[in-house]
């Protein structure tokens, strides 16, 4: 599966690179939102509407103003954390889709301590909060990590699956033991009211954890490029066969790999809960963790590359759920320039013929 | 260039085709760069139709790229193929099929599931309606050993076959395809003697038939057995083409590498020391469960090189696997120093001084696409002052790198290039260089010379001496008899997976170790 990772992988890349595909490199990362833009387009033009109008309103709706920023950074907290969670599995040759999972249980995590320890103080119960969502994920994705290692199963067939366990389980433990009294809808009690985030911006729910979002990205970055356990991961992920031989513990590489995944996946759903929905919500992820999968792609790895796709899918999804007050455009057309920007993430552009002939001219 | 080699064209000009006809094949001014590395440069050749015509030179010096060129693999950038005299433009190995041209890889593609009739038949099936027409495909089969008077077992599954049979099935399934420009890509290198002794009969007799045989080669022993002409190519350009009747071997030797080339004298051999590897009863399973390696038991000693001949795929590489700790045995008991060692991981053995050369340099020997720095840092995780509380000294790094550049003779990149960059033969000087940085205690060398070329090759033996002169217990496994009997003080043999013969590399030859190695002996 590593190679579909759109992450390098030996014997995938036979050419060096010239110099002036190292110049053109980032315009390449451009290209899959660029096309899919097109594609959009078209979709609104064979629909009757005017495109450029759309994607005007879009833009306004996104980034047109300090409010809309805000939001658009708010909706980018969740995918840059499960984008990177996906991305330290991903670097590391091993294709998690669970951190959907990982999410949820965090998120439930993190929900428990805010409305069980009520009396203590706000910024001890935060990291209390934070901290278990953490563990929580991680041992979520411990379960996976473990079956691979050790028996060699397959993670795509078991991260895919354990999702829906996580997404149930944590159904059934809050409609069944943690149902906030007195409310029809499947919610648990609220939080304790000073473990909630505070905005920075109001009214705004732009909090510390955009900023704790950024940091760990700084964390991801210095991870794998200076330290001895991003060495060895990024290793076992370039090439399994070189590592073993090398003699790095390919088993413990792999559980390394899924519990920091974990961490992070169950930090975005503790953040998701601390900073935005003062509860845990019955299926409140609209897909999250998948989102992060096109993220990690779109962004090969690169942490800069992670934060502005997560950036993009941030503000398509804040400028997509206003659009629909203003405009007759149905939030579909969101989804459509969504999985058109996947589809072309993971098409290696510079590999199609018409493009490196013109490459080759420049 | 003024040796006398024989009857040499001026470079540019090619050879002169035997009766002054169209050659079958005429390359000119074959251009192809990767990135900035030229592999071709305007190469001119000849190729006569009816000839067998052999390729040689160094690593690197762009025979392969040549190849591939021919047989549509790979798009020149400037330059034009004539087949017959029309130019003709080859993008895909379907059109290079179409034009009749095929191509023998070094590593056989064939799918080991079916029988060897279905592989040959694979890609153009004779049917009836929208069944496999397995008559048709019998006598037609049939007609093709009957015609290169050997014999085929059309159904046994490929899985059970020996190397030299798939190599005679994928020459076959290039005829089925009515190939008549035939492309070798050093294509004795998995064979035994006896097996390489069949396939140049194979290849003469395609030769009288008319057809067009082009093969690379290290092996100069080779050209002048079998070929008519021979190019020589160096860092991109044909040196010459020249006959082989009359040519002096050893001056095509230093055509090869451009300047005369003296192979440096061994490290003498060194008294042998106490026992390092102990080996018992040893008995490994391969991925698949089958019992490959049954029951070995030997010893080697420091100072000494023990070298393992066998034909591809009886056990070595299991063994190999079982001592580096990468695959646990079935039975037996491994020790180092006299400290049992199965249950120390591929590090603690390491950590013990053993070191490792792997046959496969590109998938496991190095990491392509990280730095040369990180290549060489892999077996270093622990050293202090490149370490400190898990945290990497980058600069320290790339300065530990660059001595063993320096100290190997690493040419063609710095510590932040991928190991992408380097040519075949200095990744393996960095692989060697990595491992024999310390003197180890135990060197494990699977098929170290493997695709290297003249020089290469030298380097590696020096090095091998060296560490045999510093005491160092040495297991060497290599498909080249001569490098065994040369370096090794003693030889295993493998056949079937056990180890038939124990014997002192003074008393082996060649043709002794052939018929040890098929069990004939």
């Amino acid at each position: 599966m590593v190679a579909e990772t759109g992450i390098p992988v030996p014997g995938q890349e036979t050419i060096a690179p010239s110099r002036v595909f190292g110049l053109l490199r980032p315009l390449q990362l451009l290209g899959p939102f660029v096309i899919a833009l097109l594609v959009g387009a078209v979709v609104l033009l064979l629909s009757g509407r005017d495109a450029i109008g759309t994607y005007w309103l879009l833009a306004q709706q996104s980034l047109g103003g300090t409010t809309q920023i805000a939001n658009t950074l708010v909706a980018t907290t969740p995918v840059l954390l499960t984008g990177l969670a996906t991305a330290v599995a991903f670097r590391s040759g091993i294709f998690n889709v669970g951190v959907e999972g990982s999410l949820y249980l965090g998120a439930f995590a993190a929900a428990w301590a805010g409305f069980t320890f009520r009396g203590l103080p706000g910024p001890l119960l935060i990291l209390i909060a934070v901290s278990l969502a953490g563990v929580a994920g991680a041992l979520w994705a411990l379960i996976p990590g473990v079956l691979r290692a050790r028996w060699r199963v397959d993670e795509v067939v078991t991260t895919l699956m354990l999702n829906y366990v996580a997404i149930l389980l944590t159904s059934w433990l809050v409609n069944y033991y943690f149902l906030a009294p007195d409310i029809a809808n499947s919610m648990s009690p609220l939080i304790a009211t000073q473990a909630r985030l505070s905005s920075l911006l109001p009214p705004s729910q732009l909090t510390i954890a955009f900023v704790a979002a950024l940091l760990i990205t700084v964390l991801y970055a210095y991870l794998f490029t200076r330290t001895t356990i991003g060495y060895e991961l990024r290793m076992t992920g370039l090439n399994p066969r070189f590592a073993r031989a090398v003699g790095i513990n390919l088993a413990g590489a792999v559980i390394v790999a899924f519990l920091i995944s974990g961490v992070l996946g169950g930090v975005a759903g503790g953040f998701q809960v601390l900073g935005v929905n003062y509860r845990f919500i019955d299926h409140f992820s609209p897909g999250y963790g998948f989102t992060g999968i096109a993220v990690a792609l779109l962004g090969r790895g690169h942490p800069v590359g992670i934060v502005l796709a997560a950036i993009f899918f941030g503000a398509l999804s804040s400028g997509g759920a206003m659009i629909q007050l203003f405009s007759d455009i149905p939030l579909d057309l969101i989804n459509i320039l969504q999985g058109t920007v996947m589809i072309f993430a993971v098409i290696e552009l510079s590999r199609l013929p018409f493009v490196r002939r013109w490459l080759r001219h420049v | 260039m003024t040796q006398d080699v024989g009857e040499v064209d001026a470079p540019g000009t090619g050879a002169s085709t035997a009766s002054g006809s169209v050659p079958r094949i005429r390359i000119r001014g074959l251009t192809k760069r990767y990135g900035l590395i030229v592999a071709n440069d305007g190469v001119d050749l000849d190729v006569a139709r009816g000839g067998i015509h052999a390729i040689v030179g160094e690593n690197g010096a762009g025979k392969t790229t040549l190849m591939r060129a021919i047989y549509g693999l790979i798009e020149p950038d400037a330059g034009t193929i004539e087949l017959d005299g029309v130019v003709t433009r080859l993008s895909t190995p379907a059109q290079a099929i179409a034009h009749r041209i095929g191509m023998v890889h070094q590593r056989f593609e064939l799918v080991e599931q079916l029988t060897t009739l279905e592989n040959l038949a694979l890609g153009d099936l004779p049917h009836r309606g929208p069944f496999f027409d397995r008559s048709t495909a019998m006598a037609r089969a049939r007609d093709l050993a009957a015609g290169l008077a050997t014999t085929m077992e059309w159904d046994r599954r490929v899985a059970n076959l020996s190397v030299g049979a798939r190599q005679r099935l994928e020459i076959m399934r290039l005829l089925y395809r009515k190939a008549d420009i035939l492309i070798f890509d050093e294509p004795t290198s998995v064979l035994t003697p006896q097996e390489a002794d069949d396939l140049f009969k194979v290849l003469r007799r395609l030769a009288g038939q008319g057809r067009t045989i082009l093969f690379i080669t290290h092996k100069l022993r080779e050209v002048f057995a079998l070929a008519d002409q021979v190019t020589v190519m160096r860092r991109g350009r044909i040196v010459t083409t020249v006959q082989t009747k009359g040519s002096d071997p050893q001056a095509l030797a230093s055509l090869i590498v451009g300047e005369q080339f003296d192979r440096p004298a061994l490290a003498a051999p060194a008294e042998r020391g106490q026992a390092v590897l102990e080996v018992e009863r040893l008995s490994v399973c391969d991925d698949l469960g089958t019992l490959t390696l049954r029951e070995a038991s030997f010893t080697v000693h420091a100072g000494e090189i023990v070298g393992v001949a066998g034909i591809e795929g009886t056990g070595q590489r299991e063994l190999v696997e079982a001592l580096l700790g990468l695959r646990r045995p079935v039975t037996g008991t491994i020790r180092l120093c006299g400290e049992p060692v199965m249950d120390a991981s591929v590090w603690g053995r390491r950590k013990r001084g053993v070191a490792f050369v792997s046959e496969d340099r590109d998938a496991e020997g190095a990491c392509l696409p990280a730095t040369l720095a990180e290549n060489v840092f892999a077996v270093e995780r622990d050293n202090p002052s490149l370490v400190s509380a898990g945290r990497l000294r980058v600069a320290a790094i790339a300065e530990f790198a660059r001595s063993i550049l320096k100290r190997f003779d690493v040419r063609g990149a710095g510590p932040q290039s991928p190991a992408r960059a380097l040519s075949g033969g200095n990744l393996q000087r960095l692989v060697v260089g990595r491992e024999m940085r310390q003197i180890p205690k135990l060197l494990i060398a699977a098929h170290p010379t493997r695709g290297v070329d003249v020089r290469g090759i030298a380097f590696i033996h020096e090095q091998l001496a060296a560490a045999r002169k510093a005491r160092a217990a040495t297991l060497l496994i290599s498909e080249d008899l001569g490098e065994l009997i040369e370096l090794a003080d003693r030889l295993l043999v493998i056949f079937g997976g056990r180890i038939v013969a124990d014997l002192p590399a003074a008393d082996a030859s060649p043709e002794r170790l052939g018929l040890l190695m098929t069990g004939a002996a």
